[in-house]
C-alpha cells in the first residue's frame, strides 16, 4: 500500500467519525422527541487491498454502512396493547370516580331521604290526623322523589360528558388515521428507492402509539415499510394508504348515546361498533357509560318503579280524612325508562296532605257519608312495612337494593381503579424497556463523540505523519531541492 | 438495563405523582373525617353504611314514637285515676246516702254532687294529649263522651310500633272500661241513676248503685293497670331504641370514618416520599450534567 492510499483511507475514515458525531449531535437534539429512537451511525471494515508482491491483505480503513434505529421488536409488540389497556383503565377509572351522586354519606341522597321517607310516615303514624305531620309526611316523600330525581339526573350528566368526550376523541383518531395513511405512502416511496426514512418511522411510531392509547388500535406490520391499524376487533382503520373514517352517532336504543360507527372507504354500510370491539380511552368512557353508570341508572329506575309502585298499591287501598279512597301517594309510573327522574309525589296529595291515605277503614253515617276517623294509622302502617317488602327484579327490599345498587357501582370504581394502577405498572415498565433500547442518553452520546473526536484527532496524525514520510521520499528523491 | 436521562426524569415524575395522589389522598380524609367518599372507596362498607343509615332513621323515629305514646299514656293513666277517685267518691256518697236516716232534701242535696261528679268524669274522659282525645279510639278529633254520659268514639285500640314491624296498644278502649260495653257496668249510667234515685228520695236505687259501682272502680283499675304496663312497654322501647340507634351510628363511624392517626402518618410518609423522590432525581440529573461539563 503506498503512502497515497494511506492518506486517502485516513480521509475516508475521518468521514465515519464525522458521521458518528453527526448521529450523536442529532440524537441529543431528539433526546425528548415523542417517538424518536436512538439512531446509531454503524461502521464497518472497508474492504482490504493485497500488498504488492506479497499474498498479505492490509485493511484499507472503516467505512458507513448504515444509520439504523434503535427498536426491539419484543417491547414494541407489547407496547400497544399495554397503552390501550392502561389508557381504557384510566379513562373508565376517572369517569366512574367522577360521579359523587351515589356518595353513601351525601346529605340528600337516596339512602338518606329514603331513612327519612319512612321515619316521616312512622312520625305521622303516631298521630294520623295532625295536619303538620302529614304536611312533614308528604315534603319527605317530595324529597325522597327528589333525592332520586337528582342522583338519576347527575349520572344521566356524566354519561352525556362521556359522549361529548367520546365525539371529541374520534375526530382526533380520524385526524391519526389520516397521518399514519400519508406517513405510510411516504415510507414506502422511500424503502423502495432504498432508503430507510427514520424520521418518518419516528412520526408514525408516534401516532400509532397515540391511535392505540386513544382507541386500542394495533398496528401490523405489511409490505415495504408500511403498517396496517386495526382495531381489536379485527376491523381495519388503515390498509396501506388507505384510510377509513369513524364517526361518533346518537343511538336511539342506547337513550340518544353516542354509538362510534365505522365508514369503510369501500362505501358498504355503516357499522356501529360495540363497546368491546374498541379499546383505549374510547373503550374505557364506554365502558363506564353502559356499564358502571348504565347498569347503576337502570337499578336506579327499577327500584324508582318498583318502590312507587309498592307503596301506591298500599296507598290505593287506604281512606284520605275526607273518607275518598284511592289515592295515590307517588304519581304512578309506567314504565322504568326515566322512572328516577321522574319520580314524583301526586299532585293531589302534595296539594292537600289530607288526602294522604292513612286510615285503613271507612264508616258510613245515617246519610250515607263515608267517614273516617282521624286517628286511624292501620293503612299507614301497612304503608311503613313496605319498607320491608321485597321489590321485583332485585328480590330485596327498597334499602338494601338500593344498598346493592351502590356497591355494584362502588365495585366497578374500585376495579376500574385496581386496574388502572395495574396496567399503569405494566406501562411503566414497558415504556422504561423501550426508553432502554430506544431513548437517548446524553452520557452515551457525550462518550460517543469524545471516542470519535479521539479517532478523528488520531487519523489528523496519520495524515500528517504520511505526509512526513512522502516528504522524506522527496528529499532523498531530489537533493538539489534542499 | 441502559438507563437514560428521560428514564430518570419520568420515573421520577411518576413517583412524584403517586406521592402527591397518596397526599392528596390522606389530607382529604383528614379534612373531610370520612375513610370512606366515594362509593369505589370501599364497596361493602358503602352498601353496609346505607342499610345503617336508613335503620338509624327507622330506630329514631320509633323512639320518637314510642316516647309520644309512653307521654300519652301516662295523662290517660292519671285521667284514669282521678275518674277512679271519682268513683269511689260517688261510691261513699251511695253507701252514706243508702242509710234510712238521711231526709229527702240531703239526699237531694246529694244528687247535685253526685251530678257534679259525673259531670266530672266526663271533663276527664275528654282528657286531650297533643290536640287529640285520648279516650275515642280513632276518633280522636271530637269529645268522646257527652254530657249526658253517651260515648261517641270506637272500639278501636291505637297501636304504636315499639320495634321495627312491631305493634304495642297505645290507647284504652274506654268503651269497655268506662262504658262496661263488654258485659260490664257503665259507670256513666250508674251515676246518672244514682244522682237520679237520690233527687227522688229512691234508697233501693241508691242501694242498686253500690254494687254497681265497686264494679266501676275494678273495671277502671284493670285499665288504669293495663296502661301502666303499656307505658312501662313503651318506655323501654324508647331506651332500645335509643340504645339501637347509637349502635348504628357507632356502626356507620366504624366503617366511614376516617382514623386520624393512620391519615397523620399518611400524610408524614407521603410528604417523606415526594421528597426523597425529588432529591434522587435532581441529583441524578445533576450527575449527568457533570459529564457534559468535562467537554
Amino acid at each position: 500500500m503506498d503512502l497515497n492510499a494511506i492518506m486517502q483511507n485516513a480521509a475516508t475514515s475521518m468521514n465515519v467519525y464525522r458521521a458518528q458525531i453527526a448521529t450523536a449531535s442529532n440524537n441529543i437534539a431528539n433526546a425528548d422527541t415523542p417517538g424518536y429512537a436512538r439512531e446509531e451511525a454503524v461502521a464497518t471494515e472497508a474492504e482490504p487491498v493485497s500488498e504488492a508482491g506479497s499474498n498479505s491483505y492490509i485493511g484499507s480503513g472503516v467505512t458507513l454502512q448504515a444509520v439504523i434505529e434503535e427498536r426491539d421488536p419484543n417491547v414494541e409488540a407489547q407496547l400497544p396493547t399495554a397503552f390501550s389497556n392502561s389508557s381504557s383503565s384510566s379513562a373508565e377509572s376517572n369517569a366512574l370516580s367522577d360521579v359523587t351522586a351515589l356518595d353513601p354519606q351525601a346529605t340528600g341522597g337516596v339512602a338518606n331521604a329514603l331513612g327519612s321517607f319512612y321515619a316521616a310516615l312512622t312520625n305521622l303514624s303516631q298521630n294520623p290526623g295532625d295536619s303538620e305531620l302529614r304536611q312533614a309526611a308528604v315534603d319527605s316523600a317530595q324529597s325522597l322523589a327528589t333525592a332520586f330525581n337528582t342522583t338519576a339526573n347527575s349520572i344521566s350528566s356524566a354519561q352525556s360528558g362521556i359522549d361529548q368526550n367520546v365525539t371529541s376523541l374520534v375526530s382526533q383518531v380520524n385526524g391519526l388515521v389520516s397521518d399514519v395513511a400519508n406517513l405510510n405512502g411516504g415510507i414506502a416511496l422511500a424503502v423502495n428507492s432504498g432508503r430507510t426514512p427514520n424520521d418518518l418511522i419516528d412520526q408514525r411510531q408516534n401516532d400509532l402509539d397515540q391511535l392505540a392509547q386513544m382507541i386500542g388500535a394495533q398496528p401490523v406490520t405489511s409490505d415495504h415499510g408500511t403498517v396496517n391499524v386495526v382495531l381489536p376487533n379485527g376491523t381495519c382503520l388503515v390498509s396501506g394508504t388507505v384510510a377509513s373514517q369513524l364517526t361518533a352517532q346518537a343511538d336511539p336504543a342506547n337513550g340518544g348515546h353516542v354509538d362510534v360507527v365505522f365508514q369503510s372507504p369501500d362505501g358498504s354500510t355503516p357499522a356501529a361498533l360495540d363497546q368491546s370491539d374498541v379499546g383505549g380511552q374510547i373503550g374505557g368512557l364506554l365502558s363506564a357509560r353502559d356499564n358502571g353508570l348504565g347498569t347503576a341508572l337502570s337499578s336506579l329506575n327499577n327500584l324508582a318503579l318498583n318502590l312507587t309502585s309498592v307503596i301506591n298499591q298500599q296507598s290505593e287501598q287506604g281512606y284520605a280524612l275526607d273518607g275518598t279512597t284511592g289515592h295515590n301517594l307517588f304519581a304512578a309510573l309506567t314504565s322504568s325508562t326515566n322512572a328516577a327522574a321522574n319520580m314524583a309525589v301526586d299532585s293531589s296529595v302534595s296539594a292537600d296532605p289530607s288526602l294522604l291515605a292513612a286510615a285503613g277503614s271507612v264508616s258510613l253515617s245515617s246519610t250515607g257519608v263515608a267517614t273516617v276517623a282521624s286517628g286511624d294509622a292501620t293503612n299507614l302502617q301497612a304503608m311503613i312495612a313496605t319498607q320491608n317488602t321485597t321489590l321485583p327484579a332485585s328480590n330485596l327490599d327498597a334499602t338494601q337494593t338500593f344498598a346493592n345498587l351502590t356497591s355494584a357501582f362502588g365495585l366497578a370504581a374500585s376495579t376500574a381503579s385496581d386496574n388502572a394502577t395495574f396496567d399503569q405498572n405494566i406501562l411503566t415498565s414497558l415504556t422504561n424497556a423501550r426508553a432502554s433500547t430506544s431513548g437517548v442518553s446524553t452520557d452515551d452520546e457525550q462518550v460517543n463523540i469524545m471516542q470519535a473526536e479521539n479517532a478523528y484527532d488520531a487519523l489528523t496524525k496519520v495524515i500528517t505523519t504520511s505526509q512526513t514520510m512522502l516528504q522524506d521520499l522527496m528529499d532523498i528523491i531530489s537533493p538539489a531541492a534542499g | 438495563m441502559r438507563v437514560t436521562e428521560q428514564m430518570i426524569f419520568n420515573n421520577g415524575v411518576a413517583q412524584a405523582q403517586q406521592s402527591m395522589q397518596n397526599l392528596s389522598q390522606a389530607q382529604n380524609q383528614l379534612s373531610s373525617g370520612y375513610r370512606v367518599v366515594q362509593p369505589g372507596d370501599d364497596p361493602a362498607a358503602s352498601a353496609q353504611a346505607i342499610e345503617d343509615n336508613v335503620a338509624e332513621a327507622q330506630y329514631t323515629a320509633i323512639g320518637n314514637g314510642a316516647q309520644q305514646a309512653a307521654d300519652e299514656l301516662s295523662v290517660a293513666g292519671s285521667a284514669l285515676q282521678s275518674v277512679s277517685t271519682a268513683a269511689s267518691q260517688a261510691l261513699q256518697l251511695a253507701t252514706q246516702y243508702s242509710n234510712s236516716t238521711y231526709t229527702a232534701s240531703e239526699r237531694s242535696a246529694a244528687a247535685s254532687q253526685v251530678t257534679q261528679i259525673m259531670q266530672q268524669v266526663v271533663d276527664l274522659m275528654n282528657t286531650t294529649y297533643d290536640g287529640r282525645y285520648v279516650f275515642g279510639g280513632f276518633k280522636d278529633s271530637s269529645p268522646p263522651f257527652a254530657a249526658d254520659g253517651s260515648y261517641s268514639g270506637d272500639d278501636n285500640i291505637r297501636e304504636v310500633e315499639i320495634a321495627p314491624g312491631l305493634y304495642q296498644a297505645a290507647s284504652v278502649d274506654a268503651n269497655v272500661i268506662v262504658k262496661g260495653s263488654n258485659g260490664g257496668v257503665d259507670l256513666m249510667t250508674t251515676l246518672a241513676n244514682l244522682a237520679t234515685a237520690l233527687s227522688s228520695n229512691d234508697v233501693t236505687g241508691i242501694s242498686n248503685a253500690i254494687g254497681s259501682l265497686n264494679t266501676c272502680v275494678q273495671q277502671i283499675a284493670t285499665g288504669t293497670a293495663q296502661v301502666g304496663v303499656d307505658q312501662d312497654g313503651f318506655q323501654s322501647a324508647v331506651t332500645a331504641s335509643q340504645a339501637a340507634t347509637e349502635n348504628e351510628t357507632e356502626q356507620i363511624g366504624n366503617l366511614m370514618d376516617a382514623d386520624v392517626m393512620t391519615a397523620s402518618s399518611q400524610v408524614s410518609a407521603a410528604q417523606y416520599a415526594l421528597d426523597a423522590t425529588l432529591t434522587a432525581t435532581a441529583q441524578t440529573l445533576n450527575m449527568t450534567m457533570s459529564l457534559t461539563n468535562q467537554l
